[in-house]
């Protein structure tokens, strides 16, 4: 055995309770695992377990054994950690020390006394192993988040260790760099023979290469050891609030029933000519829905182009038109142009040409704060967006700073917060607030403004499944209730899949696409351009010889939506009774 | 605040000439040398010399003048404008410190234009002057890590030596956060342009360095523990990937370096007259 826990528990010195509770799990050379779980698991606490940084970096009281490579960890020291195992951690920025490339890949030579010749033959054959060997003397912010990504890998691929550890390596990338460093690390199982463990909560991404076993984690235990396919056909995933693969949930809500035996691990490998009569079955009686139109327009971008240096254009004659309460998506790789776009709206940089309409309101004249009266922006980090103690404060921060009378902010703030569920919360300290929560204030602190439009950048990152979903559904009530037209800029295809009827597609800073979603996620060329990829609901419809691929996906979305509802009145009356 | 659509920057650039091929110890060496020779001479002749000789290895370094031109600008605005002080606040320094006075444009209360006042004045601008072309050849053509591998050569500890490239790798995205922040606030009303004023501008800024510091103390346990787990700090030396070895044409520089050193230092001691003044 080459990791062995036994009867392995922790806790932080800084909590109250155990984060891990009695974890009996074994990992054999070789193997091949996802270590899966929603957030607060466990899982990454499990991680630092693992490579050493417990106890080596934070403290807290252990109990039970944890022995790699047969030798009992109390007595390791960091080096005997670093030896048996290289950690590949979720941000790419943080970890990449080096001012270039060659130089981030020998950081691990340097602290081992490596001399120089030696180091630059081993940085360069590294190198060479994920494809990096020609950009040596590039320096970080050249790179895009795959590249860097890379570049971690080499940097604990030159240590020569058994063990390679990613803790949630697809967090910050877009759906084509997923697939790449899936296959990579694919490769490094099979052609270098290492054992890999995927911390993940992106079941369906990880899936895309074999994996042997997955372990699921719940409330710091271990609640499932078993391979894919068993966990797929197993009730488990719905359970602790992970997400199925798309093509699974098709196939269920059509009322198929997924076995052991069916490698329903692998879509390509499924035989699907069982499940195809009760697909047509469920596919036929699709209810044509009539989109809610409007024809009223809210938000019109026309002929905007601007330019950073001058030189080279970061959007370039990019024009369209936003229509009242619609729910709108803006896709496209890092550096397509999406995060200027946003930036021109705000109001933080102006356009080189071209204008932006809010109704019939030119906003070219109009200040920051008077602009994000009209249109609210949510970053993606709500860490940057959050100045203030009480979250009280916060909300009503904009409100204060546009001189409204204080028993107006009291009552306006009060009726933000229970609108976004945090009413209870107002006289609490923003910091015991979990990443979920804190995000919800910097939405209510946008929309005590009372904006137009709410303009969404990356709302779902870092967040599982369960959190992701109460966070969407909030969006979604808000957009029908209240009417606030909403655009989300992400690269999360089941996000924009689900909650998105319409998408503007980015690339090389023009619009490339605006259309319909379902006719997007139908074209692979345009999604190719975005660094995007088909879903597996479409490969799924492929497979079946469904020509109508548009339609298949729109009935799905409308069926997801119904069981949706169905569900929440569950809860609700569960809760009720 | 707008985006400025002009960036410059004061880092490396691989120009590929004879200096950047230089050792970073040789260059440490020589920027230390340089300040030391302008702090003890006050002799017109050698600062003139000096600045040539700056100026050639500017020259030689191959870094385009429109690089450095904003920088140039400046040190001779905040130059000019030390001298426009002195003279202000002493105008009989020059005299009092060159023996003698020649008055060239009469003026009343001791504000009276001397040959010799001029002369001081010329003799220390361009003294600091001397300081530009080889502050900015230092750091044109010396790579931040191959700086702080010359100053663990040089004795300095390695922990402290990487800092200094740890700075200048995160420096970029601390200040991009700052300005998503900035934007943030702004966006809520917070009003950092020249409309507020300026104490409450003052007070505008500091709320955004809470976010801030915040941020960039997640990161920075972030980015240690990265460092740990790739052994940073494992053993009390460490090697380093962009040192270069000691070249013979290195050596010859060094040694020519200290010389001039020790002859600038002679000088000083020996000269009973601080300034040269030939009239």
């Amino acid at each position: 055995m080459l990791i062995e826990f036994s009867g392995f528990s922790f806790q932080y010195n800084a909590l109250e309770k155990p984060t891990l509770h009695d974890i009996n799990l074994t990992i054999s050379r070789g193997e091949k695992i996802l270590i899966l779980g929603p957030s607060g698991s466990g899982k990454s606490t499990l991680g630092s377990c693992l490579n050493g940084l417990i106890p080596h970096a934070s403290k807290g009281t252990i109990s039970g054994t944890l022995k790699i490579a047969g030798r009992d960890v109390s007595q390791f020291e960091m080096k005997d950690y670093t030896e048996q195992l290289g950690t590949v951690l979720q941000d790419t920025d943080n970890q990449f020390v080096g001012l270039s490339i060659g130089e981030d890949i020998a950081f691990a030579l340097e602290n081992q006394l490596v001399n120089n010749a030696d180091m630059c033959t081993i940085v360069r054959d590294t190198a060479a192993m994920v494809n990096l060997d020609s950009m040596l003397s590039h320096s970080p912010h050249e790179l895009s988040g795959g590249q860097k990504q890379r570049v971690s890998l080499a940097g604990i691929l030159v240590d020569d260790v058994d063990i390679l550890l990613f803790d949630e390596p697809l967090a910050a990338l877009d759906p084509k760099t997923s697939q790449s460093t899936i296959e990579i690390i694919d490769k490094l199982h099979v052609e270098h023979g290492k054992t890999i463990i995927i911390i993940e909560h992106r079941l369906e991404d990880v899936l895309y290469r074999q994996v042997d076993r997955i372990i699921l984690m719940d409330k710091g235990r271990v609640v499932a050891d078993m391979t894919p396919d068993a966990l797929l056909a197993s009730p488990l995933l719905s359970q602790h609030g992970i997400r199925e693969p798309l093509y699974l949930s098709a196939l269920k809500s059509a009322g198929c029933e997924i076995l052991e035996n069916q490698h329903c691990a692998n879509l390509d490998a499924m035989p699907l000519a069982a499940f195809k009569d009760s697909i047509e079955r469920w596919f036929e009686n699709q209810s044509h829905q009539i989109p809610r139109t409007n024809n009223k327009q809210i938000l019109c971008i026309d002929a905007l182009s601007f330019s950073y240096d001058g030189e080279t254009n970061a959007l370039a004659d990019v024009s369209f038109i936003v229509k009242k309460g619609e729910m709108l998506s803006i896709l496209g790789k890092n550096g397509s142009g999406k995060s200027t776009l946003s930036k021109l709206i705000m109001g933080v940089c102006e356009p080189d040409t071209g204008s932006i309409h809010v109704g019939d309101e030119d906003l070219s004249g109009l200040s920051i704060f008077e602009r994000s009266q009209r249109v609210g922006v949510v970053m993606q980090n709500p860490n940057h967006m959050i100045s203030h103690h009480m979250i009280f404060d916060e909300v009503a921060f904009g409100l204060r700073n546009q001189g409204v009378d204080e028993s107006v902010v009291v009552e306006k703030v009060a009726e933000v917060l229970s609108l976004c569920g945090l009413y209870k919360y107002r006289n609490w300290p923003i910091n015991t607030l979990s990443y979920g929560q804190k995000k919800r204030v910097t939405i209510a602190s946008i929309l005590a403004l009372t904006p137009d439009i709410l303009i969404l950048d990356e709302p779902t990152a870092g967040q599982d499944y369960e959190n992701y979903t109460a966070m969407m559904r909030f969006i979604k009530q808000l957009n029908e209730e209240q009417g606030v037209t909403v655009i989300i800029i992400s690269h999360d295809l089941h996000l924009v899949l689900q909650y998105t009827s319409r998408s503007i597609v980015m690339a090389d800073s023009k619009v490339i696409a605006d259309a319909a979603m379902t006719d997007i996620f139908s074209t692979p060329d345009v999604l190719g351009q975005a660094n995007l990829t088909t879903t597996s609901l479409y490969e799924l419809a492929v497979r079946l010889g469904i020509d109508d691929t548009n339609n298949f996906m729109q009935h799905f979305i409308a069926q997801e939506q119904i069981s949706a509802q169905r569900t929440e009145l569950k809860t609700e009356q569960e809760t009720k009774s | 605040m707008k985006a400025s659509k002009i960036s410059f920057g004061i880092n490396y650039i691989d120009t590929k000439s004879i200096l950047h091929r230089l050792n970073g110890v040789t260059k440490f060496v020589l920027f230390i040398a340089w300040t030391t020779v302008v702090l003890t001479t006050f002799d017109l002749r050698i600062i003139l010399l000096l600045l040539a000789f700056g100026l050639f290895l500017l020259k030689v370094s191959a870094i385009p003048f429109r690089i450095y031109k904003p920088l140039l600008i400046a040190t001779a605005g905040v130059l000019s404008l030390n001298a426009l002080f002195i003279y202000l606040l002493a105008p009989g320094q020059g005299s009092d410190l060159l023996g003698s006075e020649t008055i060239l444009l009469p003026m009343p209360s001791g504000y009276s234009l001397t040959q010799e006042m001029l002369f001081y004045l010329l003799t220390v601008t361009l003294k600091y002057f001397t300081m530009f072309p080889i502050a900015l050849v230092f750091v044109f053509t010396t790579h931040p890590t191959e700086f702080s591998a010359s100053l663990n050569k040089l004795g300095i500890p390695y922990k402290i030596a990487y800092a200094v490239s740890l700075t200048l790798r995160y420096l970029p995205e601390v200040k991009k956060d700052f300005v998503n922040i900035m934007h943030a606030q702004q966006a809520r009303g917070i009003e950092l342009t020249k409309k507020a004023p300026l104490l409450h501008r003052i007070k505008n800024i500091v709320r955004i360095l809470g976010p801030l510091i915040f941020s960039s103390l997640d990161k920075a346990q972030d980015i240690s523990n990265a460092m740990t787990l790739r052994g940073f700090g494992r053993h009390n030396k460490r090697t380093w990937y962009s040192q270069k070895p000691l070249k013979k044409i290195d050596m010859m520089w060094i040694i020519g370096i200290l010389i001039i050193v020790a002859l600038a230092i002679a000088k000083r001691l020996t000269d009973t007259q601080l300034f040269w003044y030939p009239f």
